[in-house]
């Protein structure tokens, strides 16, 4: 008997993007999502009632499957791929599907994930925040207390400072969009105001930081400036809906929208309002860039206005014709206004159309029809964000400039793809 | 209002102290490298290489000038302002299988091979708590901050927070005990 359980049967058909380290895994990735579907339904046929016997689709002739508890992805729908560290058990990274996902919001089983030291089990009954250092009421507040102050929700995407990181290899990795940028989500987040938190505990007139410490294994400590943070930060404590997840930070995470992932901290254990800096590990040796002049720029917390073509994606052939181009963008410091797009390599721009309302650091599709012809020229296509702060998605030549030999986090350069004339599609870069 | 110094501020019980970059929080101890050699030798040299030059895990010795250049070499000396955050981390994360296992001892006997291992202590001298104070790394200048205010290292911005807030508590209005 075959396995029931569809989702397994897909995990092991893909079992080699488990495990796969970035460098290595990336190759296999070619044709992820291609050729989907498959097994529909015949469609009838005129005749086939010959016999006396009406013609009915083959799903008519049973009843279907069965209820479930919690439901589960389409069994062809898409899956992250997870890159581990050896040696450190629990971290590494789960990329986000980009190329195969519609819409703004991600699921949260696909949201992507970054640890440094695995999911802690944490029991929501013991669980407390303590709030403490340079304020009037040292507290604990256990999570029925959270739960019994006003909540907002707010769709927010969280983006690893990390993310897209190989665009800084010499030469274009080749794989689909969300092997290279899918450490950045976008999901609808509620729980309860960071300032209302901070009113109840009352800050003391020198505190000038927030420390942030989770409960994971991995010294998380992160120091924010108090006059930085942005508006509507929250203690959150659900995500599209239902209560966080292990894996997204189970029962309390920060969501400070706009800023980088490592601060958005996950399991949520100690904030403590302090004169300075921590100078944790996570504020200096790791997440700061590094400029070209040897001087690392430390506090860099707000991530840069940022697109990506979705799709088309790496890997596909483009039939003849005319193309739908969709992509995502974001910014840190607002919403997107604008999304130009290029076919012949950055000489000319045209606006991408904004499909639904600009919200402030979340996502936001665009989508444009590339009049394609049949006998097609090879075309270099891209996108490039401008945000309500003004800033426009740089492009990689001028980053490279700037950031010197050992650049290691916050890429947000134009992405391009290199359409050939037989509409393979490629990942290149626009100024080489 | 209080607003007592942040050296005398109560922890909640079963939390460290946070250490902050004057050390502040750090435990007193007394380093001895050589015991600190066979303790990294059993615990880190698998993934930081048996002399710190980095292997599965980063460098932990490297250049001790800025990390300028086409190949920077990072390591402790390059890569860390300051080293009793070091102290913090080393003692709560690692090693990556066992975290949280170094005792205040160990954490200082380490800590003492790290720093001869990267030329910042003698190896004849045990490393106490006003020895590890007093070493300048020599990046420790080599940092920017960008969102911190006016952008020296220890200054936050002179903007008062949250002062809306602290009427709001005042006030009574919120807060449900």
């Amino acid at each position: 008997m075959s396995d029931p359980d569809p989702l397994r049967r897909r995990w092991l058909r893909r079992g080699a993007a488990v495990g796969a380290g970035l460098g290595t895994g990336l190759g296999t990735g070619l044709g992820t999502g291609l050729g989907m579907g498959g097994g529909a339904l015949a469609a009838p046929q005129p005749g086939d009632g010959a016999s006396g016997q009406r013609t009915m689709p083959p799903s008519w002739r049973t009843p279907g499957g069965e209820f479930s508890n919690y439901g589960q992805p389409s069994p062809d729908g898409p899956i992250r791929w997870v890159s581990t560290e050896p040696g450190a058990p629990g971290t590494g990274v789960a990329w986000t599907p980009l190329h195969e996902l519609e819409g703004t919001l991600v699921p949260n089983g696909l949201h992507f994930e970054r640890h440094h030291a695995g999911i802690p089990a944490l029991d929501s009954q013991a669980w407390h925040l303590v709030v403490e250092g340079r304020v009037t009421r040292p507290s604990t507040l256990d999570l029925a207390t959270l739960l019994r102050m006003p909540r907002h929700s707010r769709q927010a995407f969280i983006e690893c400072a990390g993310n897209s990181s190989a665009l800084w290899r010499p030469e274009p990795v080749q794989a689909p969009v969300g092997w290279l940028h899918g450490l950045v989500s976008c999901s609808e987040w509620t729980g309860v105001s960071l300032r209302q938190v901070l009113d109840r505990v009352g800050v003391a007139a020198s505190a000038r930081w927030l420390i942030a410490e989770g409960l994971d294994a991995a010294g998380m400590t992160v120091s924010l400036p108090l006059d930085s943070l942005p508006a509507h930060s929250m203690i959150a404590l659900y995500q599209n809906g239902e209560p966080l997840r292990a894996a997204h930070g189970f029962p309390a995470r920060l969501m400070l929208p706009g800023l980088e992932g490592v601060v958005q901290v996950k399991w949520l254990g100690r904030l403590t309002l302090s004169d300075r800096p921590a100078m944790s590990r996570f504020d200096t040796v790791a997440y700061t860039d590094l400029q070209a002049d040897g001087v690392s720029h430390r506090f860099t917390r707000t991530l840069g206005v940022k697109s990506l073509i979705t799709s088309p994606f790496v890997g596909q052939r483009l039939p003849c014709g005319a193309q739908e181009l969709s992509g995502l963008a974001w910014s840190g410091a607002g919403a997107i206004t604008r999304v130009d797009i290029t076919v012949d390599g950055g000489r000319r721009w045209w606006p991408a159309r904004l499909d639904g309302a600009a919200r402030d650091r979340a996502f936001t599709r665009f989508r444009a029809t590339w009049p394609r012809g049949v006998a097609s020229e090879p075309a270099v296509i891209a996108s490039r964000a401008v945000d309500s702060a003004g800033r426009v998605q740089p492009r990689r030549r001028e980053m490279l400039r700037r950031r010197g030999g050992d650049p290691r986090y916050h890429y947000n350069a134009v992405t391009a793809l290199s359409v050939s004339a037989d509409g393979g599609v490629a990942h290149g870069y626009l100024d080489e | 209002m209080a607003d007592e110094p942040s050296g005398a501020v109560a922890v909640a019980p079963g939390w460290p102290a946070i250490v902050y970059p004057d050390g502040t929080g750090m435990p007193p101890g007394i380093g001895r490298a050589w015991r600190g050699a066979v303790l990294y030798a059993e615990r880190c040299a698998d993934c930081h290489g048996s002399s710190g030059q980095g292997a599965r895990a980063m460098e932990l010795v490297g250049d001790h000038a800025s990390l300028s250049g086409e190949w920077p070499d990072h390591g402790i000396a390059a890569r860390w302002p300051v080293l009793p955050p070091l102290y913090d981390y080393v003692q709560r994360a690692m090693p990556p299988q066992d975290p949280g296992s170094l005792d205040d001892g160990q954490t200082w006997d380490l800590l003492a091979h790290l720093l001869v291992l990267n030329r910042l202590h003698p190896a004849s001298r045990p490393l106490d708590r006003a020895a590890l104070l007093a070493i300048r790394l020599p990046n420790r200048d080599g940092f920017v901050d960008i969102e911190a205010g006016d952008g020296s290292p220890w200054v936050a911005s002179p903007v008062s927070p949250a002062p809306k807030g602290r009427e709001a508590s005042g006030a009574g209005s919120r807060s449900p005990r």
